[in-house]
């Protein structure tokens, strides 16, 4: 089998090395290409359960509170980043600026409040640790343990 | 919205206190500038004139306060600026917000009457796709309602089920007289799932209203103090029974609504059904639908809307009324509720920032009877700039 990658010269090696090498190529270049996984996250003190449909009601505001019936109260990163571009396909099922157009609805007709904005990942988990209800989320390389995750997408 | 976090702003006497406890300050708002023109000297509807390009009557500003107050009570606060009221800015909307559970959530304040789909959110031009939503259906004539509102939601059949219940009251002054609807009681049922969303709506009031200025000079003069005759009329006016069977003045009313939205991938539509109905007056109780199907490439969502307004004008008062020149009046005052009509859109939405947007609706508005004065068939040309932040 011959591949015309410059830089392993495929065509030289056999058997189980050659799966390796190729395998590892597909995988640098889909990291390139590949969107950034995304972590959803909460306080470490939260102890309720809830599960992915739950995360998506949320930020569709169709949940206001977790099941405990604490008020939640939802982070978002900057809406010009890839980032929420990310969130907003992964997680929501919608293109950004239907989601966008979307929630302005909520917030100027009261049916929910508006989303707490940060600037980048650190000021989310910033926030996110230092209060008891926020829920928000962050591409998951940048995850730490100062904050819970609740699910990757 | 921008935030405005207490405690980075410890200088902020209301945060900082503990009286108040308040978490966190949110301010947003949102704004329309919108100008049409028919282009000629035919009149469709409304206002629009002629040659000009009028900005006022639709244009508008809204700024939205919202302070979050712990444990689940928040204090919304609407205020707008709107240009046909030569931008006088009004407090519109003020309520205060509880959320008791994750199912139950109370409002009590002044807010948006919301009986039909896109009524409480008519002035915020960015969260929909047309200029204006259906004017067949969204006439600005209830706007705001005091009272009470009580929200459950919860999950039925894989699909979010939520129900509003609401009960105040609606009254406005404007030019022509008071707005009042007293006792509004009713409410939404709003099913959706992921590619759907399906309401419900209904609501009862007793209404009183002014429907037309003349109509209103037909009306028997309002008797005197007592022992002093009362004020002459300036015209022929009907007998007291064909006054009160024309009039608006606490009758009972009631709003009923259906609307389905479907989205499917990058198409979209939406179709509503509304009925609004006053017994005992000259109000024509009509039947307004509009089907709006669209489609989301990239930025741009070109869509088409189709509207029917269906009035019933009430001719059976006529029997109430012995023949002479009122009972003419009022024939003539009956007739110019005809306004049968229909209307063709087609307009294009381009998101062209992620918090603004412009739009370019052509409507053609149809009227079944046209009268060369007030219902003339004419196309309308609308442009609009809407953003919110």
């Amino acid at each position: 089998m011959r591949l015309y990658i410059p830089f392993l010269q495929i065509s030289y090696f056999k058997g189980a090395m050659m799966k390796k090498i190729i395998m590892a190529a597909l995988f640098s270049v889909q990291s390139v290409l590949a969107s950034a996984e995304i972590s959803v996250i909460v306080n470490p003190s939260f102890s309720d359960a809830i599960d992915t449909g739950y995360v998506k009601q949320l930020f569709l505001g169709k949940k206001v509170a977790f099941p405990s019936g604490s008020q939640a109260k939802l982070v978002t990163i900057d809406h010009s980043t890839d980032v929420f571009d990310e969130f907003c396909f992964k997680v929501i099922d919608k293109p950004p600026r239907k989601f966008l157009s979307y929630w302005s609805r909520l917030v100027f007709t009261g049916k929910a409040a508006p989303m707490i904005e940060a600037k980048n990942s650190s000021e989310v988990k910033k926030l996110v640790a230092g209060n008891a209800n926020y829920i928000g989320f962050i591409p998951s390389v940048d995850m730490d343990e100062s904050v819970k995750l609740i699910n990757k997408y | 919205m921008k935030k405005l976090l207490c405690y980075s702003y410890g200088t902020l006497l209301l945060c900082s206190s503990n009286v108040f406890a308040i978490d966190r300050v949110d301010i947003g708002g949102f704004g329309t500038v919108t100008g049409a023109s028919t282009f000629n000297d035919k009149k469709p509807f409304r206002d629009y004139r002629d040659d000009d390009i009028d900005f006022k009557p639709e244009s508008l500003f809204g700024l939205q306060v919202r302070a979050d107050l712990k444990e689940g009570l928040s204090a919304t606060a609407q205020v707008v600026a709107r240009g046909f009221d030569d931008w006088d800015a009004e407090f519109e909307w003020g309520y205060l917000t509880y959320i008791i559970n994750n199912t139950w959530t109370v409002k009590g304040g002044r807010f948006r009457t919301p009986f039909f789909q896109y009524s409480d959110v008519v002035d915020v031009g960015y969260a929909y796709h047309w200029v204006r939503p259906p004017v067949s259906v969204y006439a600005p004539l209830f706007k705001n309602l005091d009272g009470l509102n009580l929200t459950h939601t919860s999950d039925l059949w894989n699909l979010t089920s939520t129900v509003n219940l609401f009960y105040g009251k609606v009254n406005k002054s404007v030019s022509i007289g008071d707005v009042d609807l007293s006792h509004l009681f009713g409410g939404s049922w709003n099913l959706s799932g992921d590619w759907f969303s399906l309401r419900f709506s209904y609501f009862e009031a007793e209404a009183s209203f002014p429907f037309a200025p003349a109509h209103l000079a037909l009306l028997p003069p309002e008797p005197g103090p007592p022992g002093a005759p009362a004020a002459p009329a300036a015209g022929p006016t009907l007998t007291t029974e064909a006054g009160k069977a024309t009039d608006i003045n606490d009758d009972s009313a009631y709003f009923a609504s259906v609307s389905l939205r479907l989205d499917y991938d990058n198409l979209f539509a939406i179709a509503e059904v509304t009925k609004s109905n006053v017994d005992d007056s000259i109000f024509t109780n009509p039947v307004a639908y509009y089907v709006s199907v669209g489609y989301t490439y990239e930025d741009i969502t070109p869509h088409v809307t189709y509207e029917r307004f269906d009035p019933d004008a009430q001719y059976n008062i006529l029997n109430k009324e012995p023949a002479g020149p009122a009972r003419d009046a009022l024939e003539g005052v009956i007739e110019t509720t005809e306004e049968d009509f229909e209307v063709y859109t087609i307009g294009v939405r381009y998101d062209f920032h992620r918090s603004a947007a412009i739009k370019f609706d052509y409507n053609y508005y149809d009227y079944k009877v046209e009268d060369g004065v007030f219902r003339v068939d004419a196309p309308l040309y609308s442009i609009s700039a809407n953003f919110v932040f």
